[in-house]
């Protein structure tokens, strides 16, 4: 009995998850847009907000922090590759590599956007089933001519419900090798071959016999999709995003 | 009723997965399906649900062949996979039971009626908005057959429903299983540890590579499961009568 990922959805009634799943992509599109152009000043209030948002969930702190941490090597890559290719006032030289205070700054800058939209998107994928966001995406994309909503829809959702399913296989093979010193091994070809080889292998027969699962269960085009209801808070919810983005542009 | 005529089947590998398979199970049955690993007891319950065709032969069930229609076969077929993590699919208990009948297409209230009935039967309504993977092994097999049951089929296979079990997980699971026997439900439950369920079976196929060995009443089979890699149980054995693993 263990906790395999908590990557996912979480049930809950808080605000968030009671919003219908249109107005939430919505609005995660209007946040992300606002986190984008906003300046340092007002990210911090923004910020601020995100970290209310997700206290408001009622979800443990721990599920924000592993997911985080899950990025850490991707965010030290950005902010390296910032940090090292911006000009200005050498904070640190080291034979050619040189920092500069400008490419602290916006090496900070860019990974403290890059987390913010990482929580965004964790309040989205832990507030809703992936059959709704599925739905939703559909919903959204069906009127754009010749964008493929049904197959768009079904990759978005098989996504959200695979990627639970790769971090539990990657935690299965370390565990593996854990357990007889494997990952001790420093040469990363062996590493590669220990450690990438048997996860992809154990990927494909999961989402083998996920699919296989699936498909015993009847599973196909055509289903009785979740039924969406827009109430005055989805109105709410989406004005309070539409105002922050329309700050973030004038301030 | 399930009915079987020279089913053949091989892998790609060329492995043979089935050979020459005929039997008949009349409505309402409880069979076991015995044989070693590797005797083509899950090819034959995969065959059931129309998730394979057979290459050689027909499989049908109430008259409806899986090659001719293998969505209609699976209304009528339910299967509980071998490795319950593999047949989880929702995020919440009641989203996992919910998959099913979301398949057949059923409104919404309907498919909320059935959740509820499906939890009801398997004990585990008061963990519907539990997160599955954390259930234990035997509340993981329960919401498997509850994902089952919500589809309502009359037809029910379980691939080794009691392996990896405690002794509460398997009888958790033996009351279901019988609960369904009592309902008029078609039961064919695949095992090689015959012990825990011989007090309740109707009638045993022995598998041996792919061939159907022999098929009968268990005072007939028993005695020579252990020739196919199947340990005769203990009550057989010492000629004792047959006893439940729920007493």
């Amino acid at each position: 009995m263990a906790e395999l990922s908590t990557f996912g959805f979480h049930y809950g009634k808080s605000f968030v998850h009671r919003l219908d799943v249109r107005f939430k992509l919505i609005c995660l599109v209007l946040l992300t847009s606002a986190v984008m152009v906003a300046t340092p000043t007002a990210m911090m209030p923004m910020s601020l907000g995100g970290i209310l948002l997700w206290i408001s969930l009622r979800l443990p702190l721990r599920i924000l922090g592993r997911e985080m941490l899950a990025f850490l090597f991707f965010l030290l890559l950005v902010f390296s590759m910032r940090a090292l290719s911006t000009p200005g006032d050498i904070w640190l030289s080291w034979g050619p590599l040189t920092i500069a205070h400008e490419g602290l700054q916006a090496g900070g800058q860019v990974v403290w956007r890059l987390l913010m939209i990482l929580m965004l998107g964790l309040v989205l994928i832990t507030t809703t089933r992936p059959s709704e966001l599925k739905a939703a995406v559909y919903w959204l994309l069906r009127p754009i001519p010749f964008v493929p909503a049904h197959k768009a829809a079904t990759m978005v959702g098989l996504m959200v419900r695979f990627i639970p399913v790769l971090h539990q296989q990657m935690r299965e093979t370390r565990s593996a090798l854990d357990a007889r010193a494997g990952l001790r091994r420093r040469r990363s070809w062996r590493r590669l071959r220990y450690f990438m080889l048997p996860t992809l292998r154990r990927i494909v027969l999961a989402a083998d016999q996920l699919s296989l699962s699936m498909m015993a269960r009847g599973y196909g085009d055509k289903r009785t999709e979740p039924a969406f209801g827009a109430r005055p808070a989805d109105g709410l919810a989406l004005l309070v995003a539409g105002v922050v983005l329309t700050l973030t542009l004038v301030v | 009723m399930i009915l079987l005529e020279q089913v053949g089947f091989t892998y790609a590998d060329g492995a043979v997965g089935l050979q020459d398979v005929s039997f008949a199970v009349p409505a309402g049955e409880l069979v076991v399906v015995a044989g070693a690993n590797g005797s083509g007891k899950t090819t034959l319950l995969k065959h059931l649900n129309g998730l394979l065709l057979p290459q050689q032969g027909r499989v049908a069930v109430d008259n409806v062949c899986t090659r001719d229609d293998p969505h209609g076969v699976r209304r009528r077929v339910g299967m509980v996979f071998q490795h319950a993590d593999a047949q989880i699919v929702g995020e919440t208990v009641a989203d996992d039971v919910a998959f099913g009948p979301e398949n057949l297409l059923l409104s919404r209230p309907e498919i909320e009626a059935r959740v509820a009935d499906a939890l009801d039967a398997v004990g585990l309504s008061h963990k519907k908005h539990q997160r599955p993977h954390l259930l234990s092994g035997g509340e993981k097999r329960r919401l498997t057959i509850a994902g089952i049951l919500a589809m309502r089929p009359p037809v029910v296979v379980f691939d080794e429903p009691f392996s990896s079990l405690d002794l509460f997980g398997v009888q958790q699971v033996l009351r279901q299983i019988l609960a369904l026997k009592k309902t008029g439900h078609t039961l064919l439950v695949s095992t090689h540890d015959l012990d825990k369920i011989i007090a309740h079976v109707d009638r045993i196929l022995l598998l041996h590579e792919g061939r159907l060995v022999r098929a009968g009443q268990p005072d007939d089979i028993l005695p020579i499961v252990e020739q196919y890699g199947v340990r005769e149980p203990d009550v057989s054995r010492l000629g004792m009568t047959m006893r439940s693993w729920l007493n």
